[in-house]
């Protein structure tokens, strides 16, 4: 079953329709596709962790960096002409910066966390997405059953095996979300057998969908915040 | 490796029989996938052997930031004396007070060389030029799927024939004159030998969209262009809408 997934997938990676079309008339295509999902995302991030090691093994320490930085710019011929609170103020910005740069670096820590957090990311971006392609492909006259939308788009998670090229540090991999953007188009193709223009527009729709419950989201949250810290300032001055 | 060599070379002498058999194939994106691979991985293989040796040449981490310190020096130092040629000479004040803060700051990068990592100088540079040749196919790859979604979309709606895999996999071919971009490194010659490959390449890129949408170059070329001509043209009308807009409302304003 996991050799017939692979080459599923080496197949879905490069366009090739039939292995859509397959995975849509399996039986329990659900199913493949979560165990495919789960077992691809393991894997990539098990070999990242390579990467990120390597990475982490050939990079500063970012708190003995800021020291470093900190104690060169104390002598820099600046120093002299600012006064001494705002050298205080400035120790804690660098100090702030490397805290949240440390956050960011490379480690085998979170490589290793990955193996985990990789797979349950995808699944969640999977679930998502499958469900809102999926109305939109039925508003749009699809025949596919839920489930056939869900073996077919997991199938298009398959650029994120190019990432195994992460096994070497400081690798960029580019444009899988668009590579995966384009497998997702034949996903919906196959899965409710729409015409190109229809199953465009199934594809596209849910980012839509996505972006604009995004920009309501943020707009809600910076109306909370303003609100509240309208009333704190507010309690203040009364 | 026989049949990437020779879509290659199909591809630099624009041969149509290496075109129309890659659409064919029920496997083109695949076969076009490699070549731009091998390319790519080339192109950065040889260009980043090139920085990796000469770094190795500086012989430490902090030889390697004084080299590169020396080369920004050197820069705004050439700058200083075009813009005296041009006869906007930087106030030697000035000029003084950049060059004294440069090198504090150069001071600053110097110490930041010396902190030590897990793995001594010159791993991270080896790594380093590992990363970046690996990271050349997908840097082409990400331009290519983007612009070529548009491209597609385009061409069908001018009738062309040409299938997702078919389609990607033929205009990845475009990116095979680029081989020639492992000359880069040579001073003068390798930008201008990049010029050349994007301009046959682009050439490559009409004859592949040609061929597999199954329609004349004339249908190719507007295929290839409208893309930006209609970015262009969004452009435009939103600069007169901007333009409108503060016109009507200083004039309502007013």
């Amino acid at each position: 079953m996991l050799g017939n997934l692979w080459r599923l997938c080496w197949r879905a990676l490069f366009f090739r329709e039939d292995a859509y079309e397959e995975m849509r008339d399996t039986p329990g295509p659900f199913g493949r596709g979560l165990l495919f999902i789960i077992i691809l995302g393991a894997i990539v991030a098990a070999i990242g962790v390579v990467g990120a090691t390597l990475e982490w093994a050939t990079t500063p320490d970012m708190g003995q960096l800021g020291q470093a930085v900190m104690q060169s710019w104390m002598k820099g011929p600046w120093v002299q002409d600012i006064p001494p609170e705002s050298l205080s103020y400035v120790q804690q910005t660098l100090d702030t910066v490397f805290n949240v740069m440390k956050n960011f670096t490379p480690n085998p820590v979170m490589g290793l966390a990955n193996i985990v957090l990789n797979p349950l990311g995808l699944i969640i971006a999977w679930l998502v997405y499958g469900l809102l392609a999926h109305l939109f492909a039925r508003l749009l006259g699809g025949q596919g059953r839920l489930e056939q939308t869900y073996g077919t788009t997991a199938l298009a998670v398959s650029p994120v095996a190019l990432n195994v090229f992460k096994v070497l540090p400081y690798v960029q991999i580019g444009g899988l979300a668009l590579w995966g953007t384009v497998c997702n188009y034949l996903a919906i193709k196959s899965a409710h057998q729409l015409s190109p223009a229809r199953a465009f527009w199934a594809t596209v729709l849910p980012f839509v969908v996505l972006f604009l419950l995004l920009i309501i989201v943020s707009l809600l949250g910076a109306l909370i915040f303003g609100a509240f810290f309208a009333s704190l300032i507010q309690g203040g001055i009364q | 490796m026989r049949e990437i060599f020779r879509l290659w070379k199909g591809a630099m002498t624009f041969d149509t029989a290496t075109f129309s058999a890659l659409s064919a194939s029920g496997d083109a994106f695949r076969k076009g996938f490699m070549v731009l691979l091998l390319v790519g991985l080339l192109v950065g293989l040889v260009n980043g052997g090139v920085q990796l040796a000469q770094t190795l040449s500086y012989g430490s981490a902090t030889g390697e930031m004084q080299a590169v310190l020396g080369q920004i020096e050197q820069g705004m130092q050439q700058g200083f004396d075009i813009a005296r040629q041009y006869g906007g000479e930087v106030d030697p004040e000035i000029k003084q007070m950049i060059m004294e803060n440069l090198k504090a700051g150069f001071k600053i990068a110097k110490d930041v060389a010396k902190v030590p990592t897990p793995l001594p100088w010159p791993w991270g540079s080896i790594f380093e030029f590992l990363g970046r040749m690996a990271s050349v196919p997908f840097a082409w790859l990400s331009s290519l799927i983007l612009y070529g979604i548009f491209v597609h979309i385009f061409a069908r709606a001018l009738g062309g024939q040409a299938s997702v895999g078919q389609f990607f996999g033929s205009i990845a071919l475009a990116r095979a004159p680029h081989l020639i971009s492992v000359l880069n490194f040579i001073p003068c010659v390798g930008p201008l030998l990049g010029v050349l490959a994007a301009i046959w390449g682009f050439l490559i890129y009409i004859k592949a969209t040609a061929t597999s949408q199954r329609f004349g170059y004339g249908q190719a070329i507007l295929a290839v262009l409208l893309p930006i001509i209609v970015l262009f043209l969004l452009l435009a009308l939103f600069i007169i809408f901007i333009v409108v807009v503060s016109a009507l409302t200083s004039a309502g304003q007013g």
